[in-house]
C-alpha cells in the first residue's frame, strides 16, 4: 500500500512537472461556495492564464432564490485555446431550457447598461447554461467590447432587454459562435452595429420580440434560426452564407439562401408558451409541422439544443423537439402507476 | 495620527442592530499593478484603455444587503467587507457600476475608497463594522 501510495505521488509530480496545464477551479453560489456572485469571481481571478499555464472553470451551483444583481466585467485576463475560460452551471442553477424554472441562476438586474462586458479575457471563453434577466436598466445582456478571437455563448436564455443596441451585441470582426440561445420580450437580439460578419455564426437561435422592437438577427451569419415579432425586420443585411432560417416577415428569404419560410406569426401553435412573464419558446411539434422546412445538420460543430437534448431531426430554433416527453425543468406532470400482484 | 483619527471616526462599536447595506472592496493589488514601464508602453490604445480599467485596490466591487451570507473567498486577502448600518441597500447598490464614457469602459468600477482605509481593514481583520459617515470617504474616480 505504502509502495502504491510513493507510485501514485511520483506519477502525480511528473505529470505537474511535464504536463504543466491545471484548472483553476471556483465557484459562485448563493450560499456555501467560493463567491456569491459572477463579478467577484471574475475580479478575483484576473490573471495571465497563459503564462500560469491553466485553465479556469467557474461553476455556478445550487439553487437561488433571487438574481445575481451586479454587472460584470471579463478583462485583463490573458487566454488560449488551452488556457481559456469557462462558465457553466450545475444541474441545480441550470435553466433547462425554461426561463421560469425554480432555483435557477439569473444574472439579473439594478444597475449599468452592460450586464457581462467582454473584452480580452474573451479570447477564448465559453459562457453556457445560464439565464441573462435584462428587465431592469440594461440595455445588453452580453456585450463585446473588441473583436475576440474564439468566444461561444451556448444555451442561453436572454429576456427583457431594453431598447439601445443588440441583446447579444458582437463585433464583425470576431470569431464569436452563438448556438442554441433562447430570446423574448427584446428590443433586439443578436447583431453586430457595424460591418456585416461571416466570422460570427448564430446557429439555432430562437427570437420572439418585445412589441414596439426593431431588428431580430442583424449582420451575421445565421442558420436554422426562429425570428419572429420585430416590428422593422426579423432578420437584417444577413451574411450571404446564411440559410433554413424561419421569419414572421418576409426577412428570411431577403438573403442568398436556398431554404427557408416566411410569415410564420402564429406563435401560440409553434411555442409552448407565448405569454407575457410566463414565455416557454420550447417546439409543440417537429419543424417541418409547424413550418414547412427543417433544418440543417450541423453535427459538424454540435449535436445538443438547450436543454441537452441530443438533436436527431435537428428543428429550427434552439429546441429539439422530443415526441411524448414533458419539457425539461417543469414543463409537465408525471405519473407512476404501480401494478401490484 | 491624523489617518488613524479619521479611521477611528469611521468605525463604530456596533453591537445591537441590524446592518442595512454590506460593501465588498478589493483589498489586494491588480496583477497588471507589477508591470514595468516598457511593458505598459509597448501597448496598444486599446490595451492601454483596458489596463487603465483594471480594478484596484480600494474599488467596491459588489454592494449586497445587511446580513449577506458572503462566500468562502470573498474575504482577505482578496476582499474586506464594511458593514454600514442605517442605510438602504436601494441607496448605495449603483456603488457598485463601473465607469463607462460612452461605450468605452473607463474603469471597471466607478467608486473606491481610500487606500489606506482598506490597510487598516486589513489590519482589523478584514470585516468592520462602519458608522454611516462611510460613504463620505469614497470616491468618485468620474
Amino acid at each position: 500500500m505504502k509502495i502504491l501510495t510513493i507510485f501514485l505521488t511520483i506519477t502525480l509530480v511528473f505529470n505537474q512537472l511535464c504536463f504543466g496545464l491545471s484548472q483553476i477551479y471556483k465557484t459562485v453560489q448563493e450560499s456555501g461556495g467560493d463567491y456569491t456572485t459572477l463579478e467577484a469571481c471574475l475580479n478575483d481571478n484576473e490573471q495571465d492564464l497563459v503564462t500560469a499555464d491553466c485553465y479556469l472553470d467557474i461553476e455556478i451551483c445550487g439553487t437561488w432564490t433571487a438574481d445575481d444583481t451586479t454587472a460584470c466585467t471579463l478583462h485583463n485576463y490573458t487566454t488560449d485555446a488551452t488556457r481559456k475560460i469557462t462558465i457553466y452551471a450545475d444541474s441545480d442553477s441550470t435553466h433547462d431550457g425554461n426561463a421560469w424554472k425554480s432555483g435557477a441562476y439569473n444574472l439579473g438586474s439594478t444597475a449599468g447598461s452592460v450586464m457581462l462586458l467582454i473584452s480580452d479575457g474573451g479570447n477564448y471563453l465559453t459562457i453556457k447554461d445560464i439565464i441573462f434577466n435584462c428587465s431592469g436598466r440594461y440595455t445588453y445582456a452580453i456585450q463585446e467590447y473588441k473583436a475576440l478571437t474564439s468566444p461561444s455563448y451556448e444555451n442561453l436564455i436572454m429576456h427583457s432587454s431594453l431598447l439601445a443596441s443588440s441583446t447579444l451585441e458582437v463585433k464583425w470582426d470576431s470569431s464569436s459562435f452563438i448556438k442554441n440561445v433562447m430570446m423574448f420580450d427584446v428590443y433586439r437580439g443578436i447583431g453586430t452595429p457595424t460591418g456585416v460578419s461571416n466570422t460570427v455564426v448564430c446557429n439555432n437561435v430562437t427570437i420572439l420580440a418585445a412589441d414596439g422592437s426593431s431588428y431580430g438577427i442583424l449582420r451575421v451569419k445565421c442558420t436554422n434560426c426562429f425570428v419572429g415579432n420585430f416590428d422593422t425586420e426579423d432578420y437584417y443585411s444577413l451574411s450571404d452564407e446564411s440559410d433554413y432560417n424561419v421569419s414572421s416577415d418576409t426577412s428570411a428569404g431577403d438573403e442568398a439562401v436556398s431554404t427557408y419560410a416566411t410569415g410564420k406569426t402564429s406563435y401560440s401553435d409553434y411555442f409552448e408558451n407565448v405569454s407575457d412573464g410566463t414565455e416557454d419558446l420550447r417546439l409543440k411539434d417537429e419543424d417541418q409541422n409547424l413550418w414547412g422546412i427543417s433544418g440543417t445538420d450541423l453535427s459538424g460543430t454540435f449535436t445538443d439544443d438547450i436543454e441537452g437534448d441530443t438533436r436527431n431531426n435537428w428543428d429550427i430554433g434552439c429546441d429539439e423537439y422530443v415526441a411524448g416527453a414533458p419539457p425539461a425543468g417543469g414543463g409537465g406532470e408525471q405519473s407512476i402507476i404501480l401494478i401490484l400482484d | 495620527m491624523k489617518k488613524i483619527f479619521l479611521f477611528l471616526l469611521f468605525i463604530g462599536i456596533i453591537t445591537n442592530f441590524c446592518y442595512s447595506a454590506e460593501f465588498l472592496i478589493m483589498a489586494k493589488n491588480h496583477w497588471k499593478d507589477y508591470w514595468n514601464q516598457e511593458t505598459i508602453n509597448g501597448l496598444s490604445d486599446k490595451e492601454l484603455t483596458e489596463y487603465n480599467a483594471r480594478s484596484q485596490k480600494g474599488d467596491i466591487i459588489v454592494v449586497r444587503p445587511d446580513g449577506w451570507q458572503w462566500g468562502r473567498l470573498e474575504t482577505l486577502p482578496s476582499y474586506i467587507i464594511v458593514k454600514v448600518p442605517n442605510l438602504s441597500y436601494e441607496d448605495v447598490k449603483d456603488y457598485q457600476i463601473p465607469l463607462m464614457e460612452g461605450e468605452i469602459l473607463r474603469k471597471r468600477r466607478r467608486y473606491n475608497i481610500p487606500a489606506s482605509f482598506v490597510d487598516n481593514a486589513i489590519s482589523a481583520g478584514g470585516v468592520l463594522t462602519v458608522t454611516s459617515q462611510f460613504i463620505t470617504a469614497i470616491n468618485d474616480k468620474q
